[in-house]
């Protein structure tokens, strides 16, 4: 479901293998990046060029590992959101809970 | 224009995306030919997939009926089961009292009690929050379809469920 696609010093950049992200896949999704948090204490940035559609389950869940990754005084980081999911997450405020890049270099310039 | 059609889901988790594309392969063509715009189907998607997830996780029924209809002013969606009831419209005594159904740092969710078997969602921002990250609800399908929804209704006509979507066409 997830994979990581880069490690660096400030953080892992994490591919979401996932084009519907539903119900079906947000308990697995959170914990699979709930452990990669614990395990490589570093933060998480998600690339999720390839989710077309997400839910309010997937989103629950990504609110969850951000808390986790809050707790470890680290990050989720959102990166190359498709429009429909931008929209989703405007439309309740989570774009302004999450840092939300359109590309890794964005990111980058931004944060490190 | 006018069309009406009804659509069964099985209240599986691995059937709501095969489900949400039937609906909304229905939907598309009707809303492009009348000129709507894109706003309106991505409306429509995130209200069917939210009405879907429900019913797997709260109806306790083992059907639930999508109803579509499109008219000339509005794009109405039903969501119809005979399962577990929503206690809401009990728990809210008396007409046009309002219950806080879910709140965190960005919003409050209210139902608010139009008849003696109906109740109304509506939400409202908190413009000035401060954000705690663990302040934030996790369960958020209630949310999305009330702030995609021009109208949000549950109407308990026992032994249905009836939750309404009503999404005003652009004119």
């Amino acid at each position: 479901m997830i994979n990581i696609n880069k490690e660096e010093a400030g953080y892992l950049l994490v591919n979401v293998n996932l084009t519907e992200a539903n119900l079906s896949h947000s308990d697995q999704f959170k914990n699979e990046v709930i452990a990669l948090l614990n395990e490589k204490q570093r933060s998480i940035w998600l690339n999720m060029e390839q989710v077309n559609y997400v839910d309010s389950s997937f989103l629950g869940a990504l609110v969850a590992a951000l808390k986790h990754a809050i707790s470890l005084k680290r990050d989720v980081v959102l990166i190359n959101l498709q429009k429909d999911i931008d929209d989703m997450l405007k439309l309740i405020r989570l774009d302004k809970v999450f840092k939300i890049y359109s590309t890794e270099q964005d990111a980058q310039q931004a944060t490190i | 224009m006018a069309a009406y059609k009804v659509f069964t889901f099985d209240n599986r988790p691995e059937s709501i995306t095969q489900c949400s594309r039937t609906v909304l392969g229905y939907l598309e063509p009707l809303l492009t030919k009348n000129g709507q715009a894109r706003a309106l189907l991505l409306r429509a998607k995130f209200i069917i997939g939210e009405l879907l997830n429900n019913a797997v996780k709260h109806s306790g029924a083992k059907e639930t009926r999508i109803e579509v209809e499109l008219n000339d002013v509005a794009l109405i969606m039903n969501k119809v089961d005979t399962g577990t009831p929503f206690n809401l419209v009990s728990e809210i005594e008396k007409q046009d009292a309002q219950l806080i159904v879910s709140s965190d740092v960005m919003h409050l969710l209210y139902a608010i009690k139009k008849d003696e078997n109906s109740v109304s969602f509506f939400c409202k921002e908190n413009l000035t929050f401060e954000l705690d990250v663990n302040k934030l609800a996790e369960h958020l399908g209630l949310l999305i379809i009330t702030k995609a929804a021009d109208e949000f209704t549950y109407h308990y006509l026992k032994p249905k469920n009836i939750f309404t979507v009503k999404l005003n066409l652009c004119r």
